[in-house]
């Protein structure tokens, strides 16, 4: 009988240090890491920097793959919200289809920071934390007429059509290079921001337009795609490529001559700026401007030397 | 080419119902022709920008540059006058009276030059709205 309770004794501490044990493990502040694609390096950069900041203001952190697929990035939230997370920060998968994912974070009480991709929605997230992609190529359009003495026929790979990014930096592109005759885009087709997808649209252009001087990408995973394609045609020395992101790929490829010019990111300072205001909301913040331009910066092969991948 | 031309700016008290339209035209005259010039007098003197930078740039970037964006760019609104000594095709070398060279643009001054050097312009007052 001694034993009986004795054993019965034991079952009841074990039973409250569990308890114990998890009401801690629940005082832990939760962060959602949601990003549109983990199949581009540099998303995988943004979102394992979201979180390591994150993890360092003392936030347990998720990192959810969306996979470009808006129906995907819902099930993220529905998760998000379901497990009881305090923020998210996130870099949506289409400017408009997105904005119903934020706000239904927004209306379950959870802030949501969009990183690096714009919502059109001036009252979904908290804050928007985004590249200066226009002004960033407007500064890649000027060296791009520099380049090409202001006249040769090019084409332009587009990103995704969904998301603002790809029209902000068409646009400022275009804002410069239209002013100049000569410049005559003889092709302008989407690759979603993906080399595979960027090498075979560039393939199937290249043998509809043989005489082509130039390329500029909306980002450089489509450069890369495009410059391999251009070496499978043999045009790789007579075809200037141009991107936008500053990846590693393509800070090597500049410094290697293989690349004009890109228009470098920084990703950490959106991430971690992105996790910095979570913290602060978290803490009781409220007013944070809707808006956070990040400057880009144009790489060149005259100035890479000053430049890591993805703005480091 | 379609969605290049898929994009309105519209003033964000604008409701979304109203065909109100913003006048990029009239927005760019106004700024060009009464708001900027009437800032000219804050503008730092060229000479003493350069004197500044060499001794203590971050105090040259804190106190006079302009940025919309985060990050390590900086814009300033300079002045000078001095004597053109080269036309090139697409900008004319200055010397300025302190014996300062200025490479001065010519062919195309784009609005972001305006927009980040000046400081006058709030990202804030606008919205994009695709339609």
């Amino acid at each position: 009988m001694k034993n009986l309770f004795f054993a019965s004794f034991c079952i009841l501490v074990l039973v409250a240090c569990n308890r114990s044990e998890k009401t801690q493990e629940n005082s832990k502040k939760k962060i959602a890491v949601i990003i549109s694609t983990l199949n581009n390096p540099w998303f995988v950069f943004l979102g394992e920097e979201a979180a390591s900041k994150a993890q360092e203001l003392g936030y347990e952190t998720k990192i959810f793959d969306s996979q470009n697929n808006t129906a995907l990035e819902a099930d993220h939230f529905d998760n998000a919200i379901v497990s009881g997370f305090d923020a998210i920060l996130f870099n949506p998968t289409d400017a408009d289809g997105s904005i119903v994912n934020v706000k239904r974070a927004k209306n379950a009480g959870i802030p949501v920071f969009c990183m690096d991709r714009e919502i059109n929605s001036s009252d979904a997230a908290t804050s928007q934390i985004l590249s200066d992609s226009y002004s960033g190529s407007v500064s890649i359009g000027a060296y791009f007429a520099k380049q090409l003495n202001k006249k040769g026929n090019y084409v332009e790979l587009l990103g995704l059509v969904g998301d603002n990014n790809t029209w902000a930096r068409s646009n400022g592109f275009h804002s410069v290079v239209d002013n100049y005759p000569g410049l005559k885009m003889v092709a302008q087709q989407n690759a979603d921001f993906d080399r595979s997808k960027a090498l075979e649209v560039m393939e199937s252009i290249i043998q509809a337009n043989p005489d082509i001087q130039a390329v500029f990408c909306g980002n450089d995973s489509m450069a890369m795609g495009a410059y391999q394609a251009l070496v499978g045609a043999g045009m790789a020395d007579s075809v200037k490529v141009f991107g936008f992101d500053g990846a590693d790929d393509v800070v090597d490829a500049i410094q290697e001559g293989k690349i004009a010019a890109t228009g470098m990111q920084f990703p950490k300072v959106m991430a971690e700026r992105a996790a910095i205001f979570a913290d602060q909301y978290i803490k009781g913040k409220r007013d944070f401007a809707q808006k956070i331009p990040v400057a880009v910066e144009l790489v060149t092969a005259k100035n890479v030397s000053n430049y890591a991948a993805y703005g480091e | 080419m379609l969605g290049y031309f898929s994009i309105t700016i519209r003033p964000i008290g604008d409701p979304l119902g109203e065909q109100t339209t913003f006048d990029a035209e009239e927005y760019a005259e106004n700024l060009l022709k009464s708001v900027l010039p009437n800032n000219y007098d804050n503008a730092i003197p060229l000479n003493e920008l350069v004197a500044q930078l060499k001794i203590d740039s971050d105090t040259a970037f804190q106190k006079w540059s302009n940025a919309i964006a985060l990050g390590d760019v900086g814009y300033f609104l300079i002045s000078t006058s001095g004597i053109v000594s080269e036309i090139n095709e697409n900008e004319v070398l200055l010397v300025d009276r302190n014996n300062i060279d200025a490479h001065l643009q010519t062919e195309f001054i784009y609005g972001n030059a305006i927009r980040d050097a000046s400081g006058l312009i709030d990202n804030k007052e606008f919205r994009i709205l695709r339609i």
